[in-house]
């Protein structure tokens, strides 16, 4: 019976990356240090 | 400058310096040889450049964080990608750069001072690193580097990068720059006095928007937001305030009333002070020396020289593509192979053993199969390109590719396409507009890569008895040649049509570089070869990892109980005969795929195939044939494989006999007979013209940013095949032909 | 080596020409390239040589080589 639980454990989680790729859901990769791009500056009040 | 590694982690607020320069300048060799082997490949969010940045010890206790940015004539952005650069450069807030690196080629100093002139205005520390000084040297340009630093207000170095000299001295002047920051002086650039209302005008509406750290920074965006922002369509840049866009277009429009071309006045004011520090700065002979460049370019783009030249080293490229990474894929293919006969041999049948076999080894398996080819393809891209030649090709034929709409510098990859489509997407990188990198992506795998040959050979020889001949020419010849041909038409036409439809844009406008001819740096070279591997493995690699386990699931499951049982009484039945061992093998090797061919048919991709059945029918394919094609999706060589499986034969390749045998001998519920000569044409032209292949869905994932583009391109390709196949199974029905 | 004073297209010029920028007009996109290679008026500019194909054409411009369409030689006057 392990062998089918290994089955599904591995092919759930292919399914599960490639639901997070289509659908951008899940964890993100972590952001490399990154600028303020000019156009996301705090705006005047 | 020591390349040491960090003593200690760095400080809490590490230096930032951004590196820009033309591209063809060097500038790669000198990041390389200021960050030796440390560079960190990364993305910039949203878009799919890449973003090298590495951590460097410039001296005692002064670690920095460089990063290069894309090799730019401007700093005018016409695309997403340009203007995540500008925006590094132009940055505010904790991330401002504190020092900005900009390479220059020496020997085309006046165009490097363009983009020198644009960066000065910014105000940051600037250091400029004067590369390939031998060859100006050489071709007897003489710079007084002295006078050009008291006018630039930036410390000048000279180097040579690709020989390693002059990188110590421009660490030093770097760690000065940061350590002593000196703001330049904004350059001294002429501008009507109707320019300057204009740029006040647009000031004023991005102060009252935004905060600015200097008010001289309003006056960088303004001027670089009238060469960058499109009046009279979209353009790709994001997050403009929609009030400043509106200033933009009132000042630009006002001025084009008026006969002004605010371009003209902005780069020709920048160009008045390159001219002028041009004439203090640079000393040219008066007659140019002829050089070697000169010298290859009078035979390499002459008229008859250049269509061979280019003839022979396209033709180079191609044999390589195709025939030397074969050892190294049969290397890789055979380990796959032992691996899977290891672990078929240590672990107990079963569902999971079957799994890690079939699914998850021959999953990295299709992966890594494709390694030789991408590091051949980039290493001839490379080697062309940091030669100069790849320009050179572009010139010579771009008159061809523009005729349905591509950029000249898409033939390499069209070209590497009929090898294997993965690499040629990859390689749609070198065209610099992002919607011809679209376009060439979305045609490219109509172009007929080697993996459809095995289907072709296949089809071919079973369909057409041996000997049959069309003139002189054996009918198989005649048939793969035909298949080719339909690639290149289709693709071609593609092109024609994506280009007048889903992607409109401008025409692609050839205003291409032609670098002087130098020698490749190797080790840039090689790394740079890498980097597309691993991103490759990495990002596409996984994709294709996880399809080959779902497709896996989707053939196996769900599984008949009685076909199982079925199977092991037979088993028991023959162990129980005391026939001869190899007889008993046989037997028990017919048992098997007749039982894999029965399970096949229960699977969901099974039910599938004959779910779609009557769709097929037209085309002349039955559900065999259509679970043959879903498998294909995985590989298109996988459509053999799977054929063998669903007629129940073992260890089926392309020049399996039995296999050719009984697709000759297959019929269809009514007895006619299934592979007909029309039934074959039929499914080569579908296989030309449908997309199957999950890894060239996943590397276009990959290098267009999102679902959106491969999916558009499954879809169309799907439409195109089908109905391509429809038409020429019906009319070829009709007119009688080959039945 | 022009001796002329006339305006004419950049793609009329005869190649080993060497002649001045007077106007630089076509799309937008493709101007703002051309002016940002250096293509500016008063800019002296040789044609090199033409593709195997008649196009594009190879000009020398600041000492560097640059290639572009004939098409677009086309919208450059030169004197």
């Amino acid at each position: 019976m392990w062998q089918e639980a290994g089955v599904i454990v591995i092919v759930s989680g292919a399914v599960a990356y490639l639901a997070r790729k289509l659908f951008g859901v899940g964890p993100k990769p972590k952001k490399p240090p990154s600028f303020v791009p000019l156009s996301d500056l705090k705006r005047r009040r | 400058m020591s390349a040491t590694a960090l003593a200690h982690p760095p400080t809490a607020r590490q230096a930032l310096v951004l590196v820009a320069g033309n591209p063809n300048s060097g500038k790669s060799t000198v990041f390389n040889a200021l960050s030796g082997a440390r560079t960190r490949v990364a993305n910039y969010p949203g878009v799919t450049i890449d973003r090298r940045s590495a951590t460097v010890t410039l001296a005692e206790g002064l670690s920095i964080e460089l990063t290069d940015l894309p090799g730019t004539y401007s700093l005018a952005a016409r695309s997403r990608e340009e203007q995540i650069a500008v925006e590094s450069l132009l940055g505010h807030g904790p991330r401002r750069p504190d020092a900005i690196l900009i390479v220059a080629d020496a020997t085309a100093l006046a165009r490097a001072l363009y983009l020198t002139v644009e960066i000065l205005e910014i105000g940051r520390p600037v250091v400029i690193a004067l590369n390939m000084t031998d060859e100006a040297r050489r071709d007897g340009i003489e710079i007084d580097i002295a006078r050009l630093e008291v006018l630039t207000g930036a410390r000048v170095i000279p180097t040579v990068a690709n020989k390693g000299l002059g990188t110590d001295a421009l660490g030093a002047a770097l760690a000065d720059a940061i350590r002593q920051p000196v703001t330049p002086r904004p350059p001294d650039v002429a501008r009507p006095v109707a320019l300057v209302t204009d740029l006040a005008e647009l000031e004023g509406v991005i102060l009252a928007e935004r905060e600015m750290q200097r008010p001289e920074d309003a006056r960088v965006w303004a001027q670089w937001l009238l060469l960058s922002l499109e009046h009279e369509a979209d353009d790709e840049l994001a997050n403009i305030p929609q009030a400043i866009r509106a200033a933009v277009h009132r000042v630009t429009a006002r001025a084009a009333a008026a006969g002004r071309n605010l371009d003209l006045e902005i780069i020709g004011g920048r160009y008045q002070l390159v001219d002028r520090l041009m004439g203090e700065v640079c000393r040219t002979p008066a007659t140019p020396r002829r050089t070697w460049t000169d010298r290859a370019d009078a035979v390499l783009t002459h008229k008859a020289g250049g269509a061979l030249a280019f003839a022979v080293v396209m033709m180079v490229v191609f044999q390589a593509l195709f025939s030397w990474s074969e050892p190294a894929i049969a290397v890789i293919e055979d380990t796959v192979a032992a691996v899977q006969s290891w672990v078929t041999g240590v672990m107990p049948a079963g569902p999971l053993t079957s799994l890690l076999v079939n699914g998850v080894i021959a999953g990295v398996g299709n992966v890594v199969v494709f390694v030789p080819q991408i590091g051949l393809l980039f290493l001839f891209i490379g080697l062309l390109e940091d030669l100069g030649y790849l320009a050179r090709a572009a010139f010579v034929i771009d008159r061809v590719m523009r005729a349905v709409g591509l950029h000249g510098r898409a033939f390499v990859p069209m070209l590497s396409g009929f090898s294997c489509a993965v690499p040629a997407v990859m390689a749609t990188r070198t065209l610099e507009s992002r919607t011809d990198r679209l376009l060439t992506m979305l045609v490219l795998p109509l172009t007929s890569c080697s993996a459809r040959l095995p289907v072709y050979v296949l089809v071919t020889a079973t369909v057409f008895a041996p000997g049959t001949t069309v003139g002189f020419l054996s009918a198989g010849a005649v048939a793969l040649f035909a298949m080719y041909a339909l690639s290149v038409v289709a693709a071609l036409t593609a092109a024609a049509v994506l280009r007048r439809t889903v992607l409109k844009g401008p025409a692609p406008t050839l205003v291409l570089e032609l670098p002087p001819y130098r020698m490749p740096v190797f080790s840039v070279l090689l790394r740079g070869v890498w980097q597309r591997v691993k991103t490759f493995l990495v990002d596409a690699g996984t994709v294709i990892l996880a399809l080959t386990i779902v497709l896996w699931a989707l053939l196996s499951y769900p599984k008949d109980a009685a076909v199982s049982a079925e199977a092991e009484q037979a088993r028991a039945a023959v162990s129980a005969s005391g026939a001869p061992p190899e007889q008993q093998e046989a037997q028990l090797a017919a048992i098997d795929s007749h039982e894999s061919g029965a399970q096949l048919r229960y699977s969901v991709a099974g039910r599938f195939g004959r779910l779609i059945e009557p769709a097929l029918e037209p085309l002349g394919f039955d559900w065999r044939i259509g679970i043959g094609i879903l498998g294909a999706f995985a590989a298109r060589e996988v459509f053999v494989g799977t054929l063998g499986v669903v007629f129940d034969i073992s260890e089926a390749d392309e020049t399996n006999e039995p296999l050719r045998e009984v697709l000759r001998a297959a019929t269809w519920p009514d007895g006619a007979r299934l592979m007909t000569p029309l039934a074959g044409v039929s499914l080569m032209v579908f296989f030309v013209l449908a997309c199957q292949c999950m890894s060239t869905v996943a590397i276009v994932r990959r290098e267009s940013g999102g679902w959106r583009w491969p999916i558009f391109m499954v879809a169309y390709m799907t439409v195109l095949a089908y109905t391509a196949s429809l038409a020429v199974y019906q009319v070829g029905s009709r007119l009688g032909w080959g039945l | 080596m022009s001796a002329t004073s006339t305006r004419r297209p950049l793609a009329r010029v005869p190649v080993g020409s060497t002649v001045i920028v007077s106007k630089v007009s076509g799309t937008r996109p493709v101007v703002r390239r051309l002016l940002e290679m250096g293509l500016v008026p008063g800019t002296p500019v040789t044609v090199q040589r033409e593709a195997p194909l008649g196009d594009p054409v190879e000009l020398r411009v600041r000492n560097y080589a640059l290639s572009i369409r004939r098409a677009d030689a086309q919208k450059i006057e030169v004197e």
